[in-house]
Protein backbone atom coordinates (compact mmCIF):
# COMPACT_ATOMS: atom_id res chain seq x y z
CA UNK A 1 0.00 0.00 0.00
CA UNK A 2 1.17 3.39 -0.39
CA UNK A 3 1.46 6.22 2.29
CA UNK A 4 -1.98 7.85 0.13
CA UNK A 5 -3.75 4.66 0.61
CA UNK A 6 -2.67 4.06 3.75
CA UNK A 7 -3.91 7.73 5.28
CA UNK A 8 -7.22 6.69 3.07
CA UNK A 9 -7.84 3.06 5.08
CA UNK A 10 -7.03 4.59 8.11
CA UNK A 11 -9.28 8.11 8.03
CA UNK A 12 -12.54 5.67 7.17
CA UNK A 13 -11.74 3.69 9.68
CA UNK A 14 -10.96 5.91 12.55
CA UNK A 15 -13.01 8.80 12.41
CA UNK A 16 -11.87 10.41 16.06
CA UNK A 17 -8.16 10.53 14.80
CA UNK A 18 -6.36 13.33 13.74
CA UNK A 19 -4.16 12.08 10.32
CA UNK A 20 -1.15 14.41 9.23
CA UNK A 21 0.20 14.32 6.13
CA UNK A 22 3.23 13.12 5.16
CA UNK A 23 4.70 16.43 4.00
CA UNK A 24 7.95 15.72 1.73
CA UNK A 25 8.54 12.45 3.22
CA UNK A 26 5.94 10.11 1.01
CA UNK A 27 6.74 6.91 3.65
CA UNK A 28 5.53 7.96 6.82
CA UNK A 29 2.58 8.22 7.92
CA UNK A 30 1.37 9.83 11.31
CA UNK A 31 -1.99 9.14 13.56
CA UNK A 32 -2.62 11.62 16.18
CA UNK A 33 -5.02 9.81 18.63
CA UNK A 34 -6.23 10.06 22.21
CA UNK A 35 -5.24 7.02 24.32
CA UNK A 36 -8.33 5.61 24.81
CA UNK A 37 -8.60 4.65 21.14
CA UNK A 38 -4.74 2.69 20.84
CA UNK A 39 -6.43 -0.37 20.52
CA UNK A 40 -8.75 0.57 17.89
CA UNK A 41 -5.99 2.07 15.85
CA UNK A 42 -3.88 -1.09 16.29
CA UNK A 43 -6.60 -3.18 15.30
CA UNK A 44 -7.77 -0.46 12.05
CA UNK A 45 -4.22 -1.48 10.77
CA UNK A 46 -4.41 -4.40 8.19
CA UNK A 47 -4.48 -7.84 9.85
CA UNK A 48 -3.22 -9.95 7.44
CA UNK A 49 0.87 -10.24 8.83
CA UNK A 50 2.21 -6.92 6.63
CA UNK A 51 1.48 -4.39 9.73
CA UNK A 52 4.29 -5.21 11.20
CA UNK A 53 5.17 -3.64 14.85
CA UNK A 54 8.55 -1.77 15.63
CA UNK A 55 8.55 -0.23 18.67
CA UNK A 56 7.07 1.86 21.03
CA UNK A 57 9.09 5.56 21.95
CA UNK A 58 7.96 7.28 25.15
CA UNK A 59 9.44 11.07 25.06
CA UNK A 60 8.32 12.66 28.99
CA UNK A 61 6.88 16.10 27.47
CA UNK A 62 6.54 17.66 31.25
CA UNK A 63 2.83 17.29 31.86
CA UNK A 64 2.27 14.46 29.93
CA UNK A 65 3.81 11.42 28.62
CA UNK A 66 4.03 10.86 24.65
CA UNK A 67 3.90 7.39 23.14
CA UNK A 68 4.74 6.95 19.49
CA UNK A 69 3.81 3.42 18.39
CA UNK A 70 5.74 2.91 15.51
CA UNK A 71 4.53 -0.05 12.82
CA UNK A 72 6.22 -0.81 9.25
CA UNK A 73 3.48 -1.44 6.94
CA UNK A 74 4.62 -2.03 3.21
CA UNK A 75 7.73 0.29 3.86
CA UNK A 76 5.43 3.02 5.25
CA UNK A 77 6.04 3.99 8.97
CA UNK A 78 3.07 4.77 10.58
CA UNK A 79 3.29 6.12 13.74
CA UNK A 80 0.10 5.87 15.78
CA UNK A 81 0.91 9.40 18.33
CA UNK A 82 -1.01 9.64 21.48
CA UNK A 83 -0.17 11.11 25.53
CA UNK A 84 -0.95 9.71 28.76
CA UNK A 85 -1.50 12.31 31.37
CA UNK A 86 1.67 11.98 34.16
CA UNK A 87 -1.46 12.29 36.93
CA UNK A 88 -3.09 9.44 35.40
CA UNK A 89 -0.52 7.64 33.65
CA UNK A 90 -2.24 4.77 32.12
CA UNK A 91 -2.93 3.66 28.73
CA UNK A 92 -4.25 -0.24 27.68
CA UNK A 93 -1.65 -2.88 26.72
CA UNK A 94 -1.76 -3.76 22.96
CA UNK A 95 -0.18 -7.21 23.72
CA UNK A 96 -2.96 -9.25 23.43
CA UNK A 97 -2.87 -7.63 19.83
CA UNK A 98 0.64 -7.57 19.43
CA UNK A 99 2.82 -9.79 21.48
CA UNK A 100 5.93 -8.47 20.40
CA UNK A 101 5.04 -5.34 22.24
CA UNK A 102 5.36 -7.04 25.78
CA UNK A 103 9.31 -6.04 26.05
CA UNK A 104 9.03 -2.31 25.28
CA UNK A 105 6.03 -1.46 27.42
CA UNK A 106 7.38 -3.39 30.08
CA UNK A 107 10.21 -1.27 29.69
CA UNK A 108 8.84 1.98 29.56
CA UNK A 109 6.62 1.37 32.39
CA UNK A 110 10.04 1.08 34.91
CA UNK A 111 11.62 3.80 32.95
CA UNK A 112 8.81 6.43 32.80
CA UNK A 113 6.07 5.06 35.26
CA UNK A 114 3.59 4.70 32.63
CA UNK A 115 1.07 1.54 33.21
CA UNK A 116 0.41 -0.76 30.57
CA UNK A 117 -3.36 -2.26 32.22
CA UNK A 118 -3.57 -5.33 31.36
CA UNK A 119 0.07 -6.15 30.57
CA UNK A 120 0.96 -9.30 32.53
CA UNK A 121 4.31 -9.10 33.63
CA UNK A 122 5.06 -7.76 37.43
CA UNK A 123 8.84 -8.49 38.04
CA UNK A 124 11.27 -5.98 36.93
CA UNK A 125 12.48 -6.71 33.19
CA UNK A 126 15.13 -3.99 32.86
CA UNK A 127 16.28 -2.23 36.45
CA UNK A 128 17.48 -4.72 39.32
CA UNK A 129 14.82 -6.35 41.41
CA UNK A 130 16.00 -4.45 44.18
CA UNK A 131 15.27 -1.36 42.62
CA UNK A 132 13.27 1.08 44.94
CA UNK A 133 9.05 1.03 43.91
CA UNK A 134 8.07 3.66 42.42
CA UNK A 135 11.24 5.43 41.38
CA UNK A 136 11.54 5.94 37.54
CA UNK A 137 14.67 7.08 36.18
CA UNK A 138 13.46 8.75 33.32
CA UNK A 139 10.75 10.38 34.52
CA UNK A 140 10.88 14.29 35.11
CA UNK A 141 9.05 16.16 37.77
CA UNK A 142 5.04 17.12 37.04
CA UNK A 143 5.87 20.85 35.28
CA UNK A 144 4.49 22.38 32.29
CA UNK A 145 5.65 25.69 30.26
CA UNK A 146 4.84 28.48 33.35
CA UNK A 147 8.11 29.48 35.61
CA UNK A 148 7.24 29.42 39.29
CA UNK A 149 7.29 32.96 39.27
CA UNK A 150 4.27 33.75 36.94
CA UNK A 151 2.30 30.52 38.30
CA UNK A 152 -0.07 32.14 40.69
CA UNK A 153 -0.77 35.06 38.29
CA UNK A 154 -1.20 32.41 35.25
CA UNK A 155 -3.92 30.69 37.58
CA UNK A 156 -5.73 33.71 38.14
CA UNK A 157 -5.40 35.20 35.29
CA UNK A 158 -7.57 31.91 33.43
CA UNK A 159 -9.78 31.69 36.48
CA UNK A 160 -10.73 35.19 36.44
CA UNK A 161 -9.19 37.51 34.12
CA UNK A 162 -6.65 39.19 36.13
CA UNK A 163 -3.44 38.93 37.47
CA UNK A 164 -4.01 39.90 40.86
CA UNK A 165 -6.80 37.90 42.81
CA UNK A 166 -9.55 39.65 43.25
CA UNK A 167 -11.08 39.10 46.80
CA UNK A 168 -12.30 40.27 50.01
CA UNK A 169 -9.55 42.55 51.02
CA UNK A 170 -9.70 44.62 47.71
CA UNK A 171 -13.44 44.83 47.96
CA UNK A 172 -13.55 46.09 51.39
CA UNK A 173 -10.58 48.72 50.92
CA UNK A 174 -12.94 49.89 47.50
CA UNK A 175 -16.19 50.20 48.96
CA UNK A 176 -14.55 52.08 51.83
CA UNK A 177 -13.07 54.18 48.85
CA UNK A 178 -17.11 55.02 48.31
CA UNK A 179 -16.22 52.70 44.74
CA UNK A 180 -18.25 49.88 43.48
CA UNK A 181 -16.94 46.71 45.42
CA UNK A 182 -15.22 44.82 41.94
CA UNK A 183 -14.00 47.08 39.23
CA UNK A 184 -16.25 46.80 36.03
CA UNK A 185 -14.28 43.26 35.36
CA UNK A 186 -14.51 41.05 32.70
CA UNK A 187 -15.19 38.10 35.73
CA UNK A 188 -18.71 40.62 36.64
CA UNK A 189 -20.32 39.23 33.82
CA UNK A 190 -20.70 35.28 33.33
CA UNK A 191 -21.57 35.65 29.39
CA UNK A 192 -18.23 37.83 28.97
CA UNK A 193 -16.18 35.41 31.34
CA UNK A 194 -16.94 32.96 29.53
CA UNK A 195 -16.08 33.86 26.04
CA UNK A 196 -12.30 35.33 27.37
CA UNK A 197 -11.92 31.55 28.67
CA UNK A 198 -13.16 30.65 25.08
CA UNK A 199 -10.66 32.72 23.84
CA UNK A 200 -7.22 31.89 25.68
CA UNK A 201 -8.81 28.08 24.81
CA UNK A 202 -8.39 28.95 21.54
CA UNK A 203 -4.90 30.21 21.32
CA UNK A 204 -3.48 27.02 23.25
CA UNK A 205 -2.33 28.50 26.11
CA UNK A 206 -4.52 26.82 29.09
CA UNK A 207 -2.81 23.20 27.26
CA UNK A 208 0.72 24.44 26.99
CA UNK A 209 -0.02 25.89 30.68
CA UNK A 210 -1.58 22.55 32.00
CA UNK A 211 -4.22 24.28 33.40
CA UNK A 212 -7.00 22.57 34.86
CA UNK A 213 -9.97 24.60 34.06
CA UNK A 214 -12.45 22.05 36.30
CA UNK A 215 -10.07 22.96 39.45
CA UNK A 216 -9.13 26.55 38.53
CA UNK A 217 -5.25 25.77 38.84
CA UNK A 218 -2.50 24.44 37.05
CA UNK A 219 -1.77 20.85 37.18
CA UNK A 220 1.64 22.19 39.06
CA UNK A 221 2.65 23.74 41.94
CA UNK B 1 -14.44 61.99 17.53
CA UNK B 2 -14.07 59.15 20.31
CA UNK B 3 -15.17 59.41 24.10
CA UNK B 4 -12.74 58.30 26.38
CA UNK B 5 -12.51 55.54 28.63
CA UNK B 6 -10.30 54.93 31.97
CA UNK B 7 -8.46 51.68 31.63
CA UNK B 8 -8.09 50.58 35.36
CA UNK B 9 -5.99 47.63 34.87
CA UNK B 10 -5.66 44.87 38.13
CA UNK B 11 -3.29 47.40 40.92
CA UNK B 12 -4.64 50.54 41.23
CA UNK B 13 -8.57 49.31 41.47
CA UNK B 14 -7.27 46.53 43.62
CA UNK B 15 -4.57 47.30 46.18
CA UNK B 16 -4.60 51.55 45.49
CA UNK B 17 -8.32 52.21 45.31
CA UNK B 18 -7.25 55.92 46.50
CA UNK B 19 -5.82 56.62 43.01
CA UNK B 20 -8.34 55.40 41.30
CA UNK B 21 -10.90 57.67 43.57
CA UNK B 22 -8.15 60.70 42.95
CA UNK B 23 -8.10 59.76 38.81
CA UNK B 24 -11.83 59.69 38.54
CA UNK B 25 -11.69 63.46 40.66
CA UNK B 26 -9.37 64.69 38.85
CA UNK B 27 -10.93 63.57 35.21
CA UNK B 28 -13.89 65.12 36.78
CA UNK B 29 -12.80 68.76 37.58
CA UNK B 30 -11.00 69.39 34.45
CA UNK B 31 -14.04 68.60 32.61
CA UNK B 32 -13.16 65.12 30.76
CA UNK B 33 -15.92 62.22 30.93
CA UNK B 34 -14.34 58.72 31.44
CA UNK B 35 -16.74 56.02 30.96
CA UNK B 36 -15.52 52.73 32.51
CA UNK B 37 -14.30 50.13 29.87
CA UNK B 38 -16.64 47.35 31.17
CA UNK B 39 -15.62 43.40 31.01
CA UNK B 40 -12.26 44.47 30.87
CA UNK B 41 -9.57 41.91 31.54
CA UNK B 42 -5.71 41.98 33.15
CA UNK B 43 -3.76 44.05 30.03
CA UNK B 44 -1.95 41.63 30.46
CA UNK B 45 1.31 42.40 32.48
CA UNK B 46 4.16 42.76 30.25
CA UNK B 47 6.79 41.74 32.48
CA UNK B 48 6.15 38.16 33.80
CA UNK B 49 3.03 36.98 31.64
CA UNK B 50 3.56 38.70 28.95
CA UNK B 51 6.70 37.09 28.15
CA UNK B 52 5.45 33.73 29.47
CA UNK B 53 2.90 33.16 26.26
CA UNK B 54 3.41 36.29 23.07
CA UNK B 55 0.02 35.00 21.68
CA UNK B 56 -2.08 34.02 24.49
CA UNK B 57 -0.21 38.12 25.36
CA UNK B 58 -1.22 39.52 22.33
CA UNK B 59 -5.21 37.99 22.27
CA UNK B 60 -5.67 38.97 25.74
CA UNK B 61 -5.04 42.71 24.69
CA UNK B 62 -6.66 42.81 21.91
CA UNK B 63 -9.65 41.45 23.42
CA UNK B 64 -9.49 44.76 25.98
CA UNK B 65 -8.63 47.14 22.54
CA UNK B 66 -11.71 45.71 20.58
CA UNK B 67 -14.01 46.34 23.55
CA UNK B 68 -12.62 50.05 23.51
CA UNK B 69 -13.43 50.24 20.30
CA UNK B 70 -16.77 48.63 20.32
CA UNK B 71 -17.72 51.35 23.32
CA UNK B 72 -16.11 53.99 21.05
CA UNK B 73 -13.50 54.93 23.14
CA UNK B 74 -10.23 56.17 23.39
CA UNK B 75 -8.44 54.75 26.24
CA UNK B 76 -6.83 56.83 28.98
CA UNK B 77 -4.47 53.90 30.61
CA UNK B 78 -3.72 54.56 34.42
CA UNK B 79 -0.43 52.18 35.09
CA UNK B 80 2.78 52.46 32.81
CA UNK B 81 2.71 48.63 32.75
CA UNK B 82 -0.91 48.52 31.15
CA UNK B 83 0.05 51.56 28.77
CA UNK B 84 3.17 49.65 27.17
CA UNK B 85 1.49 46.29 26.62
CA UNK B 86 -2.37 47.96 25.28
CA UNK B 87 0.36 50.20 23.14
CA UNK B 88 2.66 47.51 22.25
CA UNK B 89 -0.42 45.14 21.12
CA UNK B 90 -1.65 47.79 19.33
CA UNK B 91 1.23 48.56 17.11
CA UNK B 92 1.90 44.74 16.53
CA UNK B 93 -1.68 44.90 15.13
CA UNK B 94 -1.15 47.25 12.87
CA UNK B 95 2.88 46.27 11.46
CA UNK B 96 2.62 42.69 12.14
CA UNK B 97 0.74 41.28 9.30
CA UNK B 98 0.92 37.33 10.17
CA UNK B 99 0.15 38.24 13.72
CA UNK B 100 -2.84 40.28 12.60
CA UNK B 101 -4.13 38.02 10.64
CA UNK B 102 -3.96 35.72 13.21
CA UNK B 103 -4.89 37.43 16.55
CA UNK B 104 -8.10 38.60 14.05
CA UNK B 105 -9.04 34.74 13.47
CA UNK B 106 -8.79 34.49 17.48
CA UNK B 107 -10.98 37.74 18.12
CA UNK B 108 -13.04 36.79 15.73
CA UNK B 109 -14.01 32.89 17.52
CA UNK B 110 -15.46 35.00 20.01
CA UNK B 111 -17.36 37.75 17.94
CA UNK B 112 -14.91 40.73 18.37
CA UNK B 113 -13.04 42.52 16.20
CA UNK B 114 -10.09 45.47 15.97
CA UNK B 115 -9.35 47.69 13.49
CA UNK B 116 -7.31 50.19 15.22
CA UNK B 117 -9.92 53.39 15.23
CA UNK B 118 -9.04 53.79 18.97
CA UNK B 119 -5.96 55.83 20.92
CA UNK B 120 -4.30 54.76 23.47
CA UNK B 121 -2.67 57.41 25.67
CA UNK B 122 -1.00 57.01 29.39
CA UNK B 123 -2.49 59.60 31.45
CA UNK B 124 0.47 61.46 31.87
CA UNK B 125 0.58 62.30 27.76
CA UNK B 126 -2.94 63.05 27.78
CA UNK B 127 -3.32 65.52 30.60
CA UNK B 128 -0.19 67.28 29.20
CA UNK B 129 -1.26 67.06 25.48
CA UNK B 130 -5.14 66.96 25.21
CA UNK B 131 -6.16 69.28 28.12
CA UNK B 132 -2.94 71.33 28.46
CA UNK B 133 -0.67 72.40 31.42
CA UNK B 134 -2.48 75.80 31.66
CA UNK B 135 -5.69 74.37 31.31
CA UNK B 136 -4.57 72.49 34.52
CA UNK B 137 -2.42 75.26 36.17
CA UNK B 138 -5.77 77.74 36.24
CA UNK B 139 -7.94 75.11 37.83
CA UNK B 140 -5.20 74.08 41.32
CA UNK B 141 -6.21 75.43 44.13
CA UNK B 142 -4.04 74.08 46.23
CA UNK B 143 -0.53 74.01 44.99
CA UNK B 144 1.67 71.03 46.02
CA UNK B 145 4.61 73.12 47.82
CA UNK B 146 7.19 70.43 48.08
CA UNK B 147 10.27 69.13 46.81
CA UNK B 148 9.96 65.67 45.14
CA UNK B 149 12.09 62.75 43.54
CA UNK B 150 10.44 62.01 40.82
CA UNK B 151 10.89 58.06 39.72
CA UNK B 152 8.96 57.77 36.03
CA UNK B 153 9.08 53.83 35.62
CA UNK B 154 10.99 52.15 32.90
CA UNK B 155 7.76 51.35 30.68
CA UNK B 156 6.79 55.69 30.95
CA UNK B 157 10.19 55.37 28.87
CA UNK B 158 8.40 53.16 26.09
CA UNK B 159 7.32 54.74 22.46
CA UNK B 160 6.01 53.23 19.78
CA UNK B 161 5.47 56.44 17.54
CA UNK B 162 8.19 59.03 18.50
CA UNK B 163 11.62 58.30 18.29
CA UNK B 164 12.32 60.30 21.71
CA UNK B 165 12.15 57.79 24.52
CA UNK B 166 12.21 60.90 28.02
CA UNK B 167 8.98 62.54 25.60
CA UNK B 168 6.28 61.19 28.53
CA UNK B 169 8.76 61.22 31.36
CA UNK B 170 9.49 65.00 30.42
CA UNK B 171 5.73 65.56 30.89
CA UNK B 172 5.12 63.83 34.36
CA UNK B 173 8.04 66.15 35.27
CA UNK B 174 6.24 69.45 33.62
CA UNK B 175 2.68 68.17 35.46
CA UNK B 176 4.52 67.62 38.83
CA UNK B 177 6.26 71.22 38.10
CA UNK B 178 2.99 72.89 37.30
CA UNK B 179 1.34 71.98 40.40
CA UNK B 180 3.72 73.79 42.32
CA UNK B 181 6.47 70.72 43.11
CA UNK B 182 9.89 71.34 42.88
CA UNK B 183 11.32 68.25 41.22
CA UNK B 184 15.01 67.59 42.17
CA UNK B 185 17.61 66.15 39.77
CA UNK B 186 19.29 62.80 41.72
CA UNK B 187 21.22 61.51 38.88
CA UNK B 188 19.07 57.81 38.97
CA UNK B 189 15.78 58.74 37.98
CA UNK B 190 15.80 56.12 35.06
CA UNK B 191 16.90 53.45 36.87
CA UNK B 192 14.15 50.68 37.39
CA UNK B 193 12.82 50.31 40.70
CA UNK B 194 13.45 46.27 40.26
CA UNK B 195 9.89 45.18 40.64
CA UNK B 196 10.70 42.39 37.68
CA UNK B 197 13.54 41.57 39.73
CA UNK B 198 11.75 40.95 42.53
CA UNK B 199 10.00 38.27 41.56
CA UNK B 200 13.12 36.02 41.26
CA UNK B 201 15.36 37.51 43.74
CA UNK B 202 13.95 40.20 46.42
CA UNK B 203 17.11 40.84 47.64
CA UNK B 204 19.08 41.47 44.56
CA UNK B 205 16.04 44.12 43.51
CA UNK B 206 16.78 46.02 47.19
CA UNK B 207 20.05 46.28 46.89
CA UNK B 208 20.97 46.56 43.03
CA UNK B 209 18.06 49.00 42.17
CA UNK B 210 16.21 50.42 45.51
CA UNK B 211 18.86 50.86 47.51
CA UNK B 212 21.06 52.99 44.78
CA UNK B 213 18.25 54.80 44.02
CA UNK B 214 16.93 55.95 47.87
CA UNK B 215 20.75 56.44 48.27
CA UNK B 216 20.69 59.06 45.47
CA UNK B 217 17.86 60.83 46.60
CA UNK B 218 18.93 61.16 50.60
CA UNK B 219 21.73 63.76 48.72
CA UNK B 220 19.20 65.48 48.01
CA UNK B 221 16.02 67.73 49.89
CA UNK B 222 13.61 65.85 48.29
CA UNK B 223 10.89 65.41 50.74
CA UNK B 224 8.65 62.61 49.12
CA UNK B 225 9.29 59.98 45.86
CA UNK B 226 6.59 60.89 43.20
CA UNK B 227 5.13 58.11 40.65
CA UNK B 228 3.23 57.63 37.74
CA UNK B 229 3.26 53.53 37.61
CA UNK B 230 1.38 51.66 40.73
CA UNK B 231 3.90 48.78 40.72
CA UNK B 232 7.04 51.16 41.32
CA UNK B 233 4.86 52.53 44.11
CA UNK B 234 4.51 49.69 45.94
CA UNK B 235 7.79 48.56 45.28
CA UNK B 236 8.87 51.21 46.80
CA UNK B 237 6.70 51.43 49.56
CA UNK B 238 6.82 47.90 50.58
CA UNK B 239 10.72 47.46 49.67
CA UNK B 240 11.84 50.32 51.78
CA UNK B 241 11.00 47.80 54.85
CA UNK B 242 13.01 45.27 53.31
CA UNK B 243 16.06 47.46 52.72
CA UNK B 244 15.59 47.85 56.25
CA UNK B 245 15.45 44.40 57.28
CA UNK B 246 19.18 44.13 54.98
CA UNK B 247 20.67 46.22 58.36
CA UNK B 248 21.25 49.32 55.93
CA UNK B 249 20.71 52.81 57.29
CA UNK B 250 18.86 54.83 54.34
CA UNK B 251 16.38 57.39 54.13
CA UNK B 252 13.12 56.54 53.76
CA UNK B 253 10.01 58.66 52.35
CA UNK B 254 6.63 58.80 51.50
CA UNK B 255 5.39 57.39 47.99
CA UNK B 256 3.09 59.35 46.43
CA UNK B 257 1.46 59.01 43.23
CA UNK B 258 1.31 62.01 40.88
CA UNK B 259 -2.83 61.52 40.33
CA UNK B 260 -3.14 61.83 44.57
CA UNK B 261 -0.86 64.70 43.97
CA UNK B 262 -3.46 66.21 41.59
CA UNK B 263 -6.63 65.49 42.63
CA UNK B 264 -5.43 67.06 46.38
CA UNK B 265 -4.08 70.16 44.33
CA UNK B 266 -7.30 70.83 42.78
CA UNK B 267 -9.25 70.82 45.99
CA UNK B 268 -10.14 67.49 47.21
CA UNK B 269 -9.61 66.25 50.70
CA UNK B 270 -7.39 64.23 51.60
CA UNK B 271 -9.32 61.92 53.41
CA UNK B 272 -10.91 61.32 50.53
CA UNK B 273 -8.04 59.10 49.13
CA UNK B 274 -8.41 56.39 52.03
CA UNK B 275 -5.08 57.05 53.06
CA UNK B 276 -5.23 54.55 55.88
CA UNK B 277 -4.45 51.68 52.73
CA UNK B 278 -1.18 53.20 52.45
CA UNK B 279 2.06 53.09 54.67
CA UNK B 280 2.14 55.08 57.98
CA UNK B 281 5.29 57.65 56.04
CA UNK B 282 2.48 58.35 52.82
CA UNK B 283 0.05 58.43 55.64
CA UNK B 284 1.86 60.96 57.77
CA UNK B 285 3.26 62.89 54.42
CA UNK B 286 -0.24 63.55 53.17
CA UNK B 287 -1.72 64.65 56.53
CA UNK B 288 1.20 66.61 57.06
CA UNK B 289 0.88 69.07 53.86
CA UNK B 290 -2.84 68.63 53.38
CA UNK B 291 -4.50 67.70 56.86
Amino acid sequence: MTSEAIRRLLEQRLTKARLASGGKDQRRVSVELDAGDIGEAVRALPQDGRSRFVTIVAVDKGLDIELLYSFSLDGVLVTLRTSVQKETSTIDTITPMVPGAAFIEKEISELFGVEFAGHVRRANLVLPDDWPTGKRPMRKPLVGDVIPQARASVENLLSGGTSIRVGPSSAVKREKAGLSKVPPLVSTNDDQMQEFKDLLARTGFDKRAGFDWKKGKLRYK
Amino acid sequence: MNKQAFFLGCVIPLRFPGIEVAARRVFRQLGIDCVDLEGYSCCPEPVVLGLTDREMALAMSARNLALAEKAGADLIVLCNGCYETLAEADHVLRHDEPMKARVAELLASIGARYEGKIRIKHFIEFLHDDVGLERITKAITRPVDVSLALHYGCHLFRETTHPDTWRKPRMMKSLVEAMGARCVDYGLEQLCCGFPISQFDKNAALKERLLPKLKAVSTTNAEALAFCCPACLNQFETGQGGVGDLGVDVARYPCVHVLELLALSLGMPAAELRLDFRSGSTKEFFECFWG
